[in-house]
């Protein structure tokens, strides 16, 4: 059987995340504090400690390259991303979280196909909240990455 | 000195309509017009234990304090933002101090408590100001303009929350408002142990303030 390395400490990947960093990096998205605190939070503070650090590490590489490239603000209008309810209080219009959807991160894998559109959405979108949020902020930047390297 | 017997059955009345700590200040400064400092030394020898913030406050009246200290800018300045507030434990002069002062603010309390209480009652205190849910209704409140609000006791030894808010610590409703605070309304340390209440970190909550 392989050995494989003693993990770290939780405590070891716990303190690499500086909330700030995430805070600045959504600011676009985000620009009223109260609201970035919010997501900021989940991120940061919800989930499995191994997985708050990951979406930390790629949230911030996102980011360096988005300054790098001098990433582009979203043209369009951002799609709503809904709160999860139990099932008991499912149906209506459900309370959405403040951050948004790029949906041209969608348009570019699905090359602008609806249904594939729909699908990719439905699944950065599912999930515990910490996993949504990130994956949103992530998609979100990879979309800001994109227009100002097709504005090359 | 031997206090009234049905004193404990009109305190938990109180506290279960009113607060623990608004019940308990009421209590002091009613026994104390009667019977002096050995009354609240009696009221807290005899309903203290059963009764924590009960003791605390008498505590605090012995020491020379005779009234609570309400500040609510803190609180109304870590509401910025939120347009619908769900509160969990009741104490009504706080709620006296803080809702009138935060106008269009959907505020409702939960119900969920180890006292039992006349809502209907309690309600009218706050002349529609503020309604009632039960523990199933709280997520129907989430949302990115939601907070929640907790009425907590404690000093540095520890901060205790109604029972109630270790059923709302979970991911699924931390991650479904924008604020979790705590407003400690009686930030004293316990001098018996704190029956009826539970132990929380501060990290439970997005801000604490006194």
């Amino acid at each position: 059987m392989q050995h494989t390395r003693p993990h770290l400490p939780a405590s070891a990947l716990a303190a690499i995340i500086d909330a700030a960093q995430l805070s600045e990096l959504l600011r676009p998205w985000l620009p009223d504090a109260g609201e970035r605190a919010f997501v900021v939070r989940i991120i940061s503070e919800e989930g499995p400690t191994h997985h708050r650090c990951a979406s930390y590490a790629l949230l911030r590489l996102l980011a360096t390259i988005a300054a790098r490239t001098g990433a582009l603000p979203p043209t369009s209008q951002g799609l709503p991303v809904a709160m999860r309810l139990p099932p008991h209080l499912a149906g209506g219009s459900p309370p959405t979280f403040p951050l948004a959807l790029d949906p041209e991160a969608l348009a570019a894998v699905s090359g602008g196909e609806a249904a594939q559109s729909a699908a990719l959405a439905d699944a950065l979108c599912d999930g515990p909240a910490h996993h949504v949020l990130a994956n949103v902020a992530m998609a979100n930047l990879a979309a800001g990455i994109l227009r100002a390297l097709e504005r090359r | 000195m031997i206090l009234p017997p049905g004193l404990s059955h009109a305190f938990r009345a109180a506290a279960g309509e009113l607060g623990y700590a608004a019940a308990a200040w009421i209590f002091a400064r009613d026994v104390h017009a009667e019977a002096g400092d050995a009354g609240v030394g009696a009221l807290r020898d005899q309903l203290g234990r059963e009764y924590p913030v009960l003791d605390a406050v008498c505590v605090s009246w012995l020491a020379g304090i005779r009234a609570p200290v309400r500040e609510s800018a803190a609180c109304i300045a870590a509401l910025a933002g939120c347009r619908r507030l769900t509160i969990v434990g009741l104490e009504s002069d706080a709620l006296d101090a803080l809702l009138p002062a935060m106008s269009g603010l959907d505020a409702a309390i939960l119900t969920y408590a180890p006292l039992p209480a006349d809502w209907d009652r309690v309600l009218a205190n706050f002349d529609g100001a503020l309604s009632a849910i039960d523990l199933d209704a709280v997520l129907a409140r989430a949302g990115s303009d939601s907070a929640l609000l907790c009425f907590v006791y404690g000093g540095d030894d520890g901060l205790f929350a109604p029972p109630a808010w270790l059923r709302l610590d979970g991911p699924d409703v931390r991650a479904a408002f924008r604020a979790r605070i705590a407003w400690n309304v009686l930030p004293t340390p316990f001098a018996v142990y704190p029956r009826w209440l539970a132990e929380v970190v501060p990290t439970s909550f997005t801000t604490v303030v006194a």
